[in-house]
């Protein structure tokens, strides 16, 4: 394939179907890519993409959201303020030190190894409540709907603090941030909704950090509070931030979970290893990350004229760090393209969180959670199996990587 | 806080302990790692690492 086909490929609405394919022959052809369709370049090797993410003064976390609301017409900018209101202030993914040095100190202290630790408990009574009694035999569950979805709504909600009569809205806001974003150019209708939506979660958010003052618990609420009490962090950032943790904790981990659970059973020796060895549970959820990234790409903007591996980059032209293309690169990984739970992982050695100092505040919940979900869905579905000829239908979306559904029976009678 | 992006960037300075937080192995830092050592603080999330030159 030429790359004029590449190019194609790139804005072709089944792209997500060869997606790695795409990804490999930039990485080997042209690893720093202009793409005109996409206007922005493709940046595919472990490498390069490691130099842009740890070189935030050079390769800047801001501008992107703010440039596609301005790309609305005025009118329909001035009549949905809190698009502006909310993607205007300095929230954890979309700033450059210090603020987000700053803002990151105050939401950290949530996410220490020990904060973490102490939700297992709670995570793995919600898996075990969604996945309900166990499967009968060749009854079909669908992963994605029965547990994958719900499972990081519920695990958010507790980690940030949101009431249980709330958590079902949590799902429209997150579907409204990627469809507004995720269309080019801006439709004015999804502003509409989207810019309506923030309008209700930044009053809900205002009220429930009002009542932490008075009733502190032991949530990303009460910390936003204290914090804000401290002058570490203001009303508008702190709401910026944790609605940023409730959609970015959400439709990634979703997709993690299926990737994980199909990954296994398309992989019926790997799923042996480890129902015979649950040690490897973390392996497993390293080794899913790497394979389908959840996350396919990191975008940043340059903010001066620069070299990138050869390439010149502009000022002010978009760079887009391909995780899930750095993830496959045979320079990084022996033989990165078998899925193998055995594979041995040093910290941090995958690109699916991305690296440097956005690297995902949340990863700790997010690896436990999907460990969490896998055994509980080994525990209740017995023998899981595919059906025969399953072939996997990915959202066709180049900002995550999920499946739409994933279909599993239990065989167990018919072993 | 435990983002080991330092150990990922620079395995011969830092290590992660068993509290699964990130801590310094070399102090002081060989001159071979220096520069390794200076893009793990470039990397650190939270500013936490400070190279006293």
């Amino acid at each position: 394939m030429p790359i004029a086909e590449v190019e194609n490929a790139l804005v072709s609405g089944d792209f997500a179907d060869r997606q790695h394919d795409i990804y490999r022959r930039l990485r080997e052809e042209s690893p720093v890519y202009w793409s005109p369709a996409l206007g922005q370049w493709l940046v595919t090797t472990f490498d390069l993409v490691d130099e842009v993410l740890t070189n935030p003064r050079l390769f800047s976390s801001m501008g992107a959201e703010m440039g596609h609301i301005n790309n609305l017409d005025a009118a329909v900018r001035e009549e949905n303020t809190m698009l502006v209101d909310h993607f205007g202030v300095a929230q954890l993914n979309i700033t450059d030190p210090p603020e987000h040095t700053r803002i990151r100190r105050a939401f950290g202290r949530s996410f220490v190894p020990r904060a973490v630790a102490s939700f297992e408990g709670g995570i793995r009574a919600a898996a075990d409540r969604l996945m309900g009694a166990s499967i009968a035999d060749g009854e079909v569950v669908d992963v994605v709907s029965r547990l994958a979805e719900p499972l990081p709504v519920e695990v958010v909600s507790d980690v940030v603090g949101i009431p249980r009569s709330r958590r079902g809205d949590i799902p429209s806001v997150t579907m409204d941030q990627r469809h507004f974003f995720g269309t080019t150019p801006p439709d004015p209708g999804r502003a509409g909704h989207f810019g309506r939506n923030l309008a209700k979660w930044h009053e809900l958010l205002t009220s429930w950090i009002d009542e932490r003052r008075l009733r502190p618990r032991d949530d990303v609420l009460t910390r936003a509070a204290q914090m804000i009490d401290a002058g570490q962090l203001t009303l508008p950032e702190a709401i910026a931030t944790c609605l940023h943790l409730i959609i970015a904790g959400n439709g990634t981990t979703t997709a993690s979970i299926g990737n994980t659970a199909y990954l296994l059973l398309s992989h019926p020796e790997q799923l042996a290893s480890l129902e015979e060895d649950e040690t490897l549970i973390a392996n497993c959820v390293e080794e899913s990350l790497r394979f389908e990234s959840p996350l396919p790409r990191d975008r940043r903007t340059a903010l001066e004229s620069c070299e990138l591996g050869g390439e010149i980059i502009g000022a002010g032209e978009r760079v887009v760090c391909v995780l899930a293309a750095a993830n496959r690169d045979p320079a990084h990984f022996e033989d990165p393209d078998r899925f193998d739970i055995h594979r041995s992982y040093t910290p941090q050695q995958h690109a699916a969180f991305g690296r440097g100092i956005h690297f995902c505040l949340g990863a700790p919940v997010a690896r436990l959670e999907v460990a969490v979900a896998i055994k509980s869905l080994l525990a209740h579905v017995p023998a899981p199996r595919l059906d025969p000829g399953f072939e996997p239908e990915w959202h066709s979306v180049t900002t995550h990587r999920g499946m739409v559904s994933l279909p599993i029976r239990s065989s167990r009678i018919r072993q | 806080m435990g983002v080991a992006q330092c150990v990922a960037i620079a395995p011969e300075a830092f290590e992660v302990n068993e509290d699964g937080y990130s801590t310094a192995r070399l102090d002081p830092i060989p001159p071979q790692f220096i520069e390794k050592v200076r893009k793990a603080a470039r990397a650190c999330p939270t500013g936490a690492i400070e190279l006293m030159e």
